[in-house]
């Protein structure tokens, strides 16, 4: 995440932790959800600036989640 | 040759071919703006014609009133004439031969000069600095990437240049062009009479007319139309980065 970005979201992607739990790799999420490779990878590494919902539906179904599961939002820091 | 040998020699030929142009292009553009400074030192330091548009029909290329009985550079006999006692009359003559007055730089100042030298001098300066602004766009947008950054602010710095050097074309020439007649005249005496007597050139004789060419507006106008299409251009696809 850049530093403009990290200025402008606090949102964070669990990508990654939800494909471990279910032992799947990115390139079999991309087989199952249609969804690109690269465009996994961005999401995964929180580099992702804006989803589709049609991207977030794919994902959710080849997971099996909702997009709570996927996203949330960390708390501001106080001091 | 396999097909993977082929297309890297492709790619290799392509990859020349681009580096080429561009070379050419930035060559040309340094010529230009090379051109554009010895055009501008010349006529600052007298030693190229100035060109001066004037009213017409004095719009001449050599300046040859008709007198009866005269021979200037071995024309003789032009038409209308008028006879050798009317002439000074304070009143303009009859002349032929049109075509764009030419005053040489031995009657001005390097300022005059300058200014009414500046259409040349500035369209090659202009030229080439709009070459070499364009370039890295051209290039960018031969690689798939109109929107890349610095575009839109490289077309909008060639159209400023454009809108400059035609102001500059258009109205330093005619701020200067009533001086650079003026001295010119000053130092302009008619031929010898039959009597060997000189008279300076009558007043108002030779007018100044500049004319104003708008189509480099145009060229200034649609460089930036374009600089404010990619601008917007820019932002979406900055928007539209990390969308996934």
């Amino acid at each position: 995440m850049s530093a403009e970005d990290a200025a402008t979201h606090r949102v964070i992607c669990h990508l990654g932790q939800l494909l471990a739990e279910r032992d799947m790799t990115l390139v079999e999420l991309s087989t199952r959800s249609g969804i690109t490779v690269a465009n996994l990878s961005v999401l995964k590494n929180d580099r992702a600036r804006a989803v589709r919902f049609s991207t977030l539906t794919a994902v959710c179904d080849a997971l099996g989640c909702e997009p709570g599961d996927l996203f949330t939002l960390v708390p501001t820091s106080r001091g | 040759m396999d097909a993977a040998t082929q297309e890297e020699h492709a790619a290799a030929k392509q990859l020349i071919g681009s580096a080429m142009a561009v070379g050419t292009l930035v060559v040309v553009a340094c010529l230009l703006i090379g051109a554009g400074i010895v055009a501008a030192l010349m006529v600052a330091r007298g030693g190229a014609p100035v060109p001066v548009e004037v009213m017409a029909p004095a719009r001449q290329e050599v300046v040859l009133p008709c007198v009866e009985g005269w021979s200037i550079d071995g024309i003789s006999g032009c038409a209308p004439a008028v006879s050798a006692e009317d002439w000074p009359g304070g009143e303009p003559l009859p002349v032929h031969r049109s075509g764009p007055l030419t005053i040489y730089g031995d009657h001005q100042s390097p300022a005059i000069g300058l200014m009414a030298g500046a259409g040349p001098w500035a369209t090659l300066l202009a030229s080439g600095l709009v070459i070499l602004l364009l370039v890295p766009v051209l290039r960018s947008t031969a690689e798939a990437r109109p929107f890349a950054p610095g575009n839109a602010r490289r077309l909008a710095v060639a159209s400023a240049a454009t809108a400059t050097a035609w102001a500059m074309a258009t109205a330093l020439p005619a701020l200067a062009a009533p001086r650079a007649v003026a001295s010119f005249l000053a130092a302009w005496t008619t031929p010898p009479t039959a009597t060997g007597e000189t008279a300076p050139v009558p007043a108002g004789w030779i007018v100044p007319d500049p004319q104003v060419a708008w189509w480099p507006l145009l060229v200034a106008l649609l460089l930036g139309a374009l600089a404010a299409a990619v601008a917007r251009g820019t932002r979406l696809a900055d928007d539209a980065e990390g969308l996934v």
